[in-house]
């Protein structure tokens, strides 16, 4: 079979998985002058980034659902704006209790005083102070997310530079803020919380941040560190570092999508790969499933570790050590997605109505010790019975994504482990169960819910990577947790998107910064080809 | 010099060792009857992470103490024959089957590795910014390039993991996870599932020397006897109520009784919270000090219940062995629900046993008792304690019954009443990375000096932290001895 | 959506302009009229009556109640008498302020403190050890300030307190128009007045019996820009503004010490045990950076500066509250102006600002940016004594007591 691409002109790169960092990685190629082919397994583009209508007129954000970090120097280099993203802030952050109106949390600071006031006068004053503690560290812990992480047991001069000029910022930083990232760094997200706040209905949603896409619970060591990325935007106080794509997170794909083929990227749908091509442990181009051999001088993989060099590579092909890490590299899904189409709105219970309460996130936390159950229970190897959910109503936000009057719901949660104590290949058996047991967790608090349901699409991470194809399912492309992040991630040494395989990169979720709808890996390992020269 | 020093528990006694026989005027008070603190009465049954240069220093062999290596750890099994673990893998290996050649693998890796955290442990922390301690800094920096850069990636890898994916990692027999996973939650708030929890492991691990023979009766004998020598004078029955400062320095400090004692330094070995929270007034306290220390997180979780023995416990699975330490739990992830049972402030229902055992008496330690129980420490729920510790003998020792009395419960509230110690923490401050090395207790807090002239502390709560170690008492009093000259 | 004090049916029926404006939470009056003049005027001439409920305000009680007050604030509220407020400001660990306001003497061992900032959390991680119960009851205690020399004459007919013989900064508790109340003699415009504190039951009828009693002075309710013009004139700083509270400052730079903030007379560094005290004996050795400074703008140098424009010159009808650097002679920038206003009593046009200590005193020549047909000029100002306007009657007591031990 001749190879397509001829060899006297072969790609410059081929981008293998449309993801949304797949689609940044091209785009960026693209805009240096590359020549780029982007392939997806898929009809569509877009990974877990994706809008798909599953039920006449009703569109869903399959698996993803907000936007938390898209890098704003992403979206000026690739006109996305031009391209069609427009992302509306989120208002609130709504934990409803079951038996109360519970708490909204507001970006205006006095209206949020005054919510929270209702439930400890203390945590009122506390709460800005706070918020301006966090926006210090904030601005410390930036440069970490849009660089290229160091490692520290590196003598190269780019290494240490990056070092020295972290270590002099957090020498800036002063004894009390110093102890504070440190810790912010380590400990628990309730016990962190708690050096601040006493009321624990306040501490339970903050606290969720630090769990979402980990196998680990809001009491485990090290998912604090994840609340600083409220305090990344450029708002104090408030939750507004999280928008809400108009068009579902899919659009967010489009407009990369379409920034990175008005740059001259080629993108082709449907075009499962089967293997990267190696020779002389070089990667030379890609092997489709039909068993099309597709030429180029380099490949870039928005796809997760695991998929990409356990897969993809092979084995054979990868140092034993690095093998041996990868295989340590801990995917672990342990969230599911059930999109809910509905006659009309589910009002709560206790704060009716479509107001400003439903313009943002609603969580699912009613208590710590309630997100600390169902995490006990994933860890037995079930699903939450009692789940922490994380609801959007998009369209709320964009009348679009429904017919007129008509909604959907969109429902992050957590925990659904992969690795369910009955094998994960059983998932499919438990799948409906586990989307029983999250509408009716949703029920306690808006009590029309179950009757206004119109079609039901539940995903385990099972699913997710059946559908999806990530590993695992778990959407962040590995667990974000201390020892897979910064220069760990993947695997130490290898975490500047180089991989041992030459010419083979890797600008997925499972590179550093990680996942979320960021941007950031596929942009920066396309940063470092063009630096290294590459491409 | 006159220096008081608080608190007559074995680091109490070793920093006032340690500064008598330099040459000050020492008064230990106590406000016990008796001296050793948590040594004392065998409330941690455990020596073997007794610092060698503190036996040396101190010339307690000189004074009487035997040492030997720490007795292996059996681990009974309701299947099977339990496993006896010894910490050399040669004496191991029998034991081990399959997993024999990893523990060897895993020991050679520890001897590779644990030097450079017990360098560490048996020196204060360093002062990022100090220039004076520019050249050790450089030193212990360079020391830990040495282990090289792939050694550093897996400790920096494993470190923030939590002990049962890190020792699975290893290790297939769940005996041997068990065995080796226990001391890693010691004076924690965390369950083999936490993260961070690998750290803690390794932590012990490199503490860990020779055990006491005698346990710490012994040693605290030898204490005693060493102070005596050195012309400490110890005062039982002599409660601080607080410590005098007066424009910024410590003074002395006043008694319960209403006496007070003059000094020109005073070291403080109850606790590093308690001292500068209970013992200090406020205004003589900065605030940034305070804001510290008020968050210092000690909440126990330990237990004990004393039996006292007709004939020695003999597990059913290996008929004759009677081991002297037995940890009784077949499951990493049981020793998990053990600690959600704490996360949740529940008596728990799951409870993995510490047990120790000599000369007809045998104390049984239970770590997932949470001091915050919901309800709080009854008369009731210390005899459920019992009676699950008894419980949870009698699974393997089906005669226990017929052969033990249950002398003696101490619920967490129990140990902070009896003992002194604040929140029940045996340690006076959790182990977590937070609150370690330089941060233990808190930042800017960690070497002993507090920010109050004339004020030191040096206790478990205090870096090195541990459990009978004696190394923060030890640092304690060269960190004074070198602040006089 | 701010919310509504309890005078808000009075004040929102009085209300023409339609200027609200937010103030920690509640809505609060600009002016009630298309502009403040005739507010001002009214608080220098006659008596105006101004809403202050959204201070936040805490009562303090128990027998460590001084003690803690001493150790937070930076006055010794052991030495608080009977029958007295006190001012005061509160500081970090690191001697930056945090807040101004008011400590009030209710009783024994009871205190009323009031602040621009809601400070509860702070006030409770302070208290540790301490016999002290802290109360927020900003939501519980309605608050008035009648201003201007009328006051004392409107005041007397309403209340059994003796006003003739309360001193400056007294306190007396007792009915006000028959409710249960307090009075004390402080306020925000340096002038002769009182602020009066009630239940939020009694709010509506108080304020109707002021408004009645009023008239025959012709008393104005009042807005917060006509405070604003009168708090420059008494050289009164304003948190937020004229210095920014230092839990709310992003980086050091914007923090001040008291000395900074025009506050160093609050502060006796003699005393210990306060906190703040540690890193503010330090600054004495070495001196404060800034200095507050009152300034008076060169009056004929500005109308120059609009002639060459061939225009009067225009005064802004409110106090003007955003940042203008100042320059040395020597042309480098020195500081900023943060609040100016002209000043319709003295006939001058007045500023507050913080530059370098080495420029702070009195009698030195400065310059400051001015703003004519969009173009950035510069005016000489001269720094003054503060405050500006200092009336006699704001201190004198008909029939004062000889203070005792006198």
């Amino acid at each position: 079979m001749a190879a397509l691409g001829s060899s006297q002109n072969p790609y410059d790169a081929i981008v293998v998985g449309g993801g949304h960092n797949g689609l940044t990685a091209a785009a960026y190629l693209a805009r240096a002058g590359k020549k780029v082919l982007v392939l997806e397994r898929r009809h569509l583009v877009g990974g877990a980034a994706v809008t798909e209508e599953k039920y006449p007129g009703f569109k869903y954000s399959v698996c993803s659902y907000v936007v938390s970090l898209l890098r704003p120097w992403i979206i000026r280099d690739l006109n996305l704006t031009q391209h069609g993203l427009r992302l509306v802030p989120l208002e609130c952050s709504y934990t409803p209790q079951p038996d109360d109106a519970g708490l909204c949390r507001w970006a205006d600071p006095d209206k949020n005083r005054r919510e929270i006031q209702r439930l400890s006068r203390k945590d009122a004053d506390n709460y800005p102070e706070f918020g301006k503690l966090m926006g210090k560290l904030a601005r410390f812990a930036k440069p970490f997310i849009d660089e290229v992480a160091p490692d520290p047991t590196s003598l190269s001069p780019s290494d240490l530079w990056q070092l020295k000029k972290a270590g002099d910022r957090f020498k800036e930083l002063g004894d009390d803020l110093a102890a504070l990232q440190f810790k912010l760094t380590t400990m628990g997200g309730v016990d962190f919380l708690r050096e601040f706040f006493e009321s624990d209905q306040l501490i339970a949603p903050m606290s969720c941040s630090g769990i979402i896409g980990t196998m680990l619970g809001v009491n485990s060591p090290g998912t604090a560190y994840v609340l600083l990325h409220h305090y990344m935007g450029e708002i104090d106080g408030s939750s507004r570092a999280w928008g809400f794509p108009i068009g579902g997170t899919g659009a967010v794909s489009e407009a990369i999508a379409s920034s990175a083929r008005s740059f001259g990227a080629e993108i082709r749908c449907e075009a499962p790969i089967a293997k990267v091509r190696i020779a002389h442990g070089e990667a030379t181009g890609v092997i489709l499933e039909n068993g099309d051999e597709i030429a180029s001088r380099t490949v870039v993989s928005g796809c997760d570790p695991s998929l990409t060099f356990l897969r993809f590579v092979g084995e054979e092909h990868l140092p034993t050590d690095f093998a041996t890490s990868l295989k340590r590299y801990k995917d672990r899904g342990s969230s599911g997605k059930v999109n809910l189409a509905l006659d009309r709105f589910p009002e709560f219970k206790h704060r009716p109505g479509i107001g400003p309460h439903v313009m943002g996130d609603v969580a699912i936390a009613p208590s710590t010790d309630y997100l600390e159950t169902a995490y006990d229970e994933a860890k037995y190897g079930t699903f939450s019975s009692r789940p922490f959910i994380n609801v959007v109503f998009p369209s709320v936000l964009d009348p679009g994504m429904a017919p007129p009057g008509k909604h959907v719901m969109s429902c992050f949660v957590q925990y659904a482990p992969y690795d369910i104590a009955t094998g994960p290949e059983t998932w499919p058996e438990h799948r409906e169960a586990f989307g029983d047991a999250v509408v009716d967790t949703l029920a306690e608090y808006m009590p029309t819910l179950k009757e206004d349901i119109l079609h039901r699409q539940v995903l385990s991470p099972w699913d997710i990577q059946e559908e999806i194809g990530i590993t695992e399912g778990n959407i962040f492309h590995g667990e974000l947790g201390l020892e897979q992040l910064l220069f760990q991630r993947p695997t130490a040494g290898w975490a500047r998107y180089k991989t041992p395989v030459r010419g083979l990169w890797l600008g997925s979720s499972g590179a550093h910064p990680g996942g979320g709808i960021m941007g950031s890996p596929g942009a920066m390992a396309v940063q470092e080809m063009l630096r290294l020269g590459a491409v | 010099m006159r220096v008081v020093v608080i608190g007559g528990g074995h680091n109490g006694l070793v920093a006032a060792a340690t500064l008598a026989k330099a040459g000050n005027k020492v008064t230990v008070l106590e406000r016990r009857d008796r001296f050793g603190g948590v040594a004392d009465g065998g409330l941690l049954h455990d020596t073997e992470t007794l610092s060698a240069d503190v036996i040396r220093s101190l010339e307690l062999k000189y004074h009487g103490l035997e040492l030997l290596d720490p007795a292996p750890v059996f681990v009974p099994s309701g299947e099977g024959e339990g496993l006896l673990l010894h910490r050399d893998p040669a004496q191991a290996a029998s034991e081990l089957g399959e997993d024999a050649e990893a523990y060897a693998r895993w020991r050679a890796w520890l001897a590779k590795v644990l030097p450079f955290a017990k360098g560490q442990l048996n020196n204060a922390t360093l002062d990022v910014r100090s220039s004076a301690e520019k050249m050790p800094l450089l030193m212990a920096g360079a020391s830990f390039r040495r282990l090289g850069k792939k050694t550093i990636h897996e400790l920096l890898r494993v470190g923030p993991s939590c002990v049962d994916d890190y020792l699975s990692e290893w290790f297939e027999s769940p005996l041997l996870k068990c065995a080796l996973a226990a001391p890693a939650l010691h004076g924690t708030w965390m369950g083999t599932r936490s993260p961070t929890s690998t750290a803690t492991l390794l932590l012990h691990e490199a503490q860990v020397g020779k055990e006491v023979v005698g346990g710490p009766a012994a040693l605290v004998k030898a204490l005693l006897a060493c102070c005596e020598k050195a012309g400490v004078e110890l005062k039982p029955n002599a409660e601080v109520t607080k410590i005098r400062v007066e424009s910024g320095a410590a003074k002395g400090v006043d008694c319960a009784d209403g006496s007070t004692l003059d000094a020109d330094l005073v070291l403080s070995c109850v606790g590093p919270r308690k001292t500068l929270l209970e013992l200090v007034s406020p205004d003589a306290l900065p605030i940034s000090t305070e804001n510290h220390i008020q968050k210092v997180r000690l909440r126990g979780t330990l237990a004990k219940v004393s039996l006292s023995l007709t004939e020695p416990i003999d597990y059913a699975c290996r008929p004759g062995l009677k081991p002297e330490r037995a940890f009784l739990c077949e499951d990493p992830l049981d020793m998990e629900r053990a600690f959600d049972a704490v996360k949740h402030r529940r008596m728990p229902t799951v409870v993995p046993l510490d047990v120790r055992q000599s000369d007809g008496a045998a104390s049984v330690l239970i770590r997932c008792a949470t001091i915050e129980l919901e309800g709080g420490w009854t008369d009731e729920r210390r005899a459920e304690l019992t009676e699950l510790a008894l419980a949870g003998l009698e699974r393997y020792v089906p005669n226990i019954r017929a052969i033990a009395t249950a002398t003696e419960t101490l619920t967490p509230a129990d140990i902070a009443e009896v003992y002194g110690l604040e929140g029940g923490h045996e340690m006076h401050g959790e182990l977590a990375l937070d609150q370690l090395g330089p941060m233990r207790p808190a930042m800017a807090l960690s070497r002993y000096a507090t920010s109050i002239q004339g004020l030191f502390c040096g206790s478990a709560g205090i870096h090195p932290g541990g459990g009978v170690s004696g190394r923060p008492g030890a640092l304690a009093g060269q960190a004074i001895q070198r602040s006089v000259s | 959506m701010p919310r509504t004090t309890p005078f808000h049916s009075r004040t929102s029926a009085l209300m023409e302009s339609m200027a609200w404006k937010e103030w920690a939470g509640y809505a609060a009056a600009c002016n009630f009229d298309a502009h403040s003049e005739r507010e001002y005027f009214a608080i220098r001439q006659s008596a105006g009556l101004l809403d202050v409920t959204p201070l936040y305000k805490y009562d303090v009680t128990g027998p460590d109640a001084a003690s803690f007050l001493s150790r937070v604030w930076t006055r010794d509220i052991t030495k608080l008498k009977p029958g007295r407020v006190v001012y005061g400001c509160m500081c970090d660990g690191d001697g930056k302020v945090l807040d101004d306001g008011t400590i009030t003497y209710l009783g024994e061992d009871a205190f009323r403190v009031t602040s621009s900032e809601p400070w509860l959390g702070w006030y409770s991680r302070h208290s540790r050890g301490m016999d002290v119960e802290i109360e927020d009851s900003t939501d519980r205690i309605s608050a008035l300030a009648l201003q201007g020399p009328c006051s004392r004459d409107i005041l007397r007919e309403l209340t059994d307190c003796d006003l003739d013989s309360m001193r400056f900064f007294g306190t007396a508790a007792g009915k006000i128009a028959g409710a249960d109340g307090r009075i004390t003699r402080t306020g925000y415009t340096g002038d002769l007045g009182y602020e009066l504190w009630m239940h939020n039951a009694d709010a509506e009828r108080v304020y109707d019996a002021l408004l009645e009693a009023g008239k025959p002075y012709n008393m104005e309710p009042i807005g917060l820009d006509a405070l604003d013009v009168s708090r420059i004139e008494a050289g009164f700083v304003l948190q937020g503004i004229d210095y920014i509270c230092a839990q709310r400052c992003l980086i050091e730079a914007r923090k001040s010490t008291p000395e900074e903030a025009g506050l160093g007379w609050t502060v006796n560094l003699d005393r210990e045990g306060w906190i703040g005290r540690d890193a503010l004996l330090r600054e004495r050795e070495v001196g404060p950076k800034w200095g507050l400074v009152g300034l008076e703008l060169d009056w004929a140098e500005l109308e120059e500066l609009y002639d060459q424009y061939n225009l009067p010159p225009h005064l802004a009808p409110v106090a003007c509250r955003s940042a203008v650097p100042v320059y040395s002679s020597g042309r480098s920038q020195v500081g900023q102006v943060t609040s100016s206003t002209w000043s319709p009593t003295l006939k001058k046009y007045l500023a507050l600002g913080q530059v370098y200590a080495q420029h702070a005193k009195v009698g030195t020549k400065l310059k400051v940016e001015y703003t004519v047909e969009f173009e950035r000029r510069t005016v000489t100002a001269t720094v003054v004594k503060r405050p500006f306007f200092d009336p006699e009657r704001k201190t004198f007591t008909p029939n004062a007591q000889p203070k005792e031990g006198a």
